[in-house]
């Protein structure tokens, strides 16, 4: 079940959606989208930054990194600038200079909403909900489907991996680490909001493999939940989690999908 | 024979000793200030080859050569007079003076053709 995040971001993704008439997702083409949109894309050589929106009276224009070589995270980058101008997120009309300023300063807090609701923004547009909802009915809950949603709909497998959780009713989440620890946690609506960051990730775990050894098992693991979930708070023994990581090279950094089966698994049959 | 069968035995062994010490982190002194030379060298390289890359490609000359604060204050300027403009940026670390001098020419530009 997807979360009520975001309600304005969600509900100007679909009024997009609506108005590109757009049903399927061989329909979401950004560069059309952006174009629809008064929207002009530009693919430059900025320095800092990976993108930029600028819109003035009724002109737009986006400028993308040519840093940015991946065809998912160019459109999700892309429709999460879009996602800027369609959620109204407009200089204030206070003081401009400290606006600037503060725009300028991508640690400050009061960035966070806005570009929180232009991700939930993006993703919508790119991963609909009722069009990810069949690739989310799987009886093993691995990479494998996220790793479909990616290749359907041009997407990253971390975005797809992330959307899944949001959609399905499965107990889930996303765990994304790095050095060793998890960074943060993305939780389907069922799954225990027991691992705090900055944990630090169990030598059992795949995960803890490619901070240890630069290497990784490709394969889904079944594990005791206690490898991820804290010894106090489940009967290890007894609770079973599946992992399925993967890694991200030039970041160093690992993701893992985590899931608790509802029932007893006796091995990983990733053919059914 | 003998003698590359030590050779062999002693490499072995180092491989090992060293395959271990960097799995302890443990490196020397020596190493360290060698880790510490290659990574000064590699980053001075780095900042050569950006200073070399024209960043401001399109952006006029009275742009380049403002300063940060002139910029921030122009651009101030022109979201008073445009009040619905929207400004944002996806980013890792930070918006460069270069990326704000981008942003200013298009301001500019869009200022222009708006009037």
């Amino acid at each position: 079940m997807a979360t009520a995040r975001s309600p304005k971001a969600r509900a100007e993704a679909l009024r997009l959606l609506e108005e590109c008439r757009i049903t399927r997702p061989e329909d979401i083409d950004i560069e059309r989208i952006a174009e629809a949109n008064g929207v002009e894309v530009v693919y430059d050589d900025i320095d800092g930054a990976t993108a930029s929106v600028l819109r003035l009276g009724e002109l737009s224009r986006i400028r993308i990194s040519s840093r940015i070589h991946d065809l998912g995270w160019q459109r999700f980058t892309i429709t999460h600038e879009i996602g800027h101008l369609r959620c109204g997120h407009v200089v204030s009309d206070g003081d401009a200079h400290e606006t600037v300023e503060r725009t300028c300063k991508p640690l400050d807090k009061t960035r966070s909403i806005p570009e929180r609701e232009a991700s939930v923004f993006a993703s919508e547009v790119l991963m609909p909900e009722p069009m990810v909802k069949p690739y989310c009915a799987v009886p093993v809950v691995t990479l494998a489907p996220a790793r479909a949603i990616a290749e359907t709909f041009t997407t990253s497998v971390l975005a797809s991996a992330l959307r899944f959780v949001e959609v399905t009713d499965e107990c889930c989440a996303v765990a994304y680490c790095s050095l060793g620890r998890v960074r943060w946690l993305k939780p389907s609506a069922t799954f225990p909001d027991w691992i705090p960051r900055g944990r630090r990730l169990d030598p059992r775990s795949a995960a803890f493999d490619y901070d240890d050894s630069g290497t990784i098992d490709a394969a889904p693991q079944l594990l005791s939940a206690d490898a991820w979930l804290p010894s106090d708070r489940v009967d290890g023994e007894r609770m079973q989690l599946v992992e399925h990581s993967a890694v991200i090279a030039p970041l160093g950094v690992v993701f893992s999908m985590l899931w608790i089966p509802r029932h007893e698994i006796r091995h990983l049959d990733l053919a059914s | 024979m003998t003698r590359n069968s030590k050779r062999s035995m002693y490499e072995a062994l180092a491989h090992e000793v060293a395959m271990d010490a960097a799995a302890r982190r443990e490196l020397t002194d020596t190493q360290r200030a060698e880790a510490r030379e290659l990574l000064a060298f590699a980053q001075g390289k780095l900042a050569e080859l950006e200073a070399k890359q024209d960043r401001c490609k399109g952006v006029r000359p009275e742009i380049r050569a403002m300063d940060r604060p002139s910029v921030l204050k122009r651009l101030a300027e022109i979201f008073k007079l445009q009040p619905r403009a929207v400004f944002a940026f996806r980013d890792y670390a930070r918006l460069s003076d270069d990326d704000l001098r981008l942003a200013l020419e298009d301001a500019e530009q869009m200022l222009a053709r708006l009037s």
